[in-house]
């Protein structure tokens, strides 16, 4: 899967999760879109469910992860 | 208005420790010594849930440190609207910025009013007479900035607190570092009480957590679980410390302090994933194996004797 496909399902997520409804893009911090660290893990559910993939423990700590671009990266490295 | 730089380390601190300590900041003093204290866990195994037992209860007078090692002390009074000037905003005795306690139940200002009764710090900034605006900063997240009216502002106010310059200590030592130290661990490690402690949360973990009861009842503000809230207080006491050390071995540059500074992280990232991990059960619904968690809890005991025990053999 090619990282721009990657991204705008992430993005999708996370806008469903948060219902929220602004433009939002790779740079947009996680805090500042309203994303706390329980919604983090709701995020990281609807991840794992959309990929068929799994984060291991260490990538599942919300202040791991700054911004929307971060949490791609991430997800781009373990579908790799 | 003041501008209030942010400290270094901001996510390793409570909120009453961060909002003094940006204001010490301000004043050109360090801060790191604030962390000093007791951060064993403390644990009585007879309450329903496991997120009850467990607590970190420091008891040390940590102003009396801030003083000696940084020049710089904190009076928190109780919060009367007589000390108010009406026609200024101000507060009598309490010049900008300053400290405010808060029950965010109160405040109409928190995403948690009319729902939790959450104590909350973050400093006052400065008051607009002509818009009844008081311009707060909240450090202990990520250094917020809002306004809010006298009216919300007083509601949930119970404590104003001031920082006190005071003259530090000139030429301290490495011992006066190394006493302090040898003093926590003397509180942290009494008869093994944070590795014992830590492994009966491991056991409790281990035979009876009940997902459902942990959190079932605070379903619509997960951040009111009391396991959750509990392990970021006891990471965020250990996250603190860890700084601490950073910061005392940056300052005399003791064997060992930066070993256990680092085996202290170690353990604080293994306290956010059981955080994770327990809120992801939760939500997914999924089952999660508790012998994980509880095997991880077992390793944070070790960890952390090691920490106990590094400090304890420090030499000056």
């Amino acid at each position: 899967m090619v990282v721009s496909d990657v991204r705008e399902k992430i993005l999708e997520i996370i806008k469903q999760e948060l219902d929220f409804h602004q433009i939002i893009h790779d740079e947009s911090k996680l805090e500042e879109i309203g994303v706390d660290s329980i919604a983090f893990i709701s995020i990281i559910i609807a991840i794992e469910e959309e990929f068929s993939i799994r984060f291991d423990d260490k990538q599942i700590i919300y202040n791991k992860y700054q911004t929307i671009g971060d949490l791609v990266v991430a997800v781009q490295s373990i579908i790799e | 208005m003041v501008t209030l730089a942010r400290i270094d380390n901001e996510s390793a601190y409570n909120c009453i420790h961060i909002s003094v300590a940006t204001i010490a900041k301000y004043y050109g003093r360090d801060y790191q010594m604030i962390s000093g204290g007791n951060w064993a866990l403390q644990y009585e195994a007879n309450k329903e849930r496991i997120g009850q037992c467990m607590d970190v209860v420091n008891e040390v007078d940590v102003c009396k440190r801030v003083e000696r090692f940084h020049g710089f002390s904190w009076i928190m009074l109780p919060f009367d609207r007589q000390n108010i000037d009406l026609n200024t905003g101000s507060f009598h005795d309490f010049n900008y910025p300053f400290l405010g306690n808060f029950d965010l139940y109160y405040s109409p200002w928190s995403e948690v009013y009319q729902k939790h009764h959450f104590f909350h710090c973050l400093i006052i900034l400065g008051y607009d007479v002509q818009t009844d605006q008081y311009t707060c900063l909240d450090p202990y997240l990520k250094y917020k900035v809002f306004s809010t009216s006298s009216q919300d502002l007083f509601s949930g106010m119970n404590r104003c607190g001031k920082v006190v310059l005071t003259n530090p200590i000139q030429n301290l030592s490495s011992y006066d570092y190394w006493q302090y130290i040898q003093d926590d661990m003397q509180l942290v490690n009494c008869n093994k009480t944070n590795f014992l402690n830590i492994h009966k949360l491991a056991d409790d973990i281990e035979n009876r957590m009940d997902i459902h009861c942990e959190f079932d009842e605070f379903k619509s503000d997960l951040h009111a679980v009391p396991i959750l809230d509990r392990i970021r207080k006891i990471s965020l006491s250990r996250h603190a410390y860890a700084w601490m050390l950073d910061y005392v071995y940056k300052v005399t540059g003791s064997n060992g302090l930066d070993r256990a500074s680092n085996l202290l992280l170690d353990g604080v990232t293994l306290w956010k994933i059981i955080q994770a991990r327990l809120t992801k059960q939760y939500l997914s619904g999924m089952d999660d194996k508790f012998s994980e968690i509880s095997s991880m809890v077992r390793l944070i005991a070790g960890i952390e004797q090691e920490v106990i025990e590094i400090l304890c053999k420090l030499e000056v």
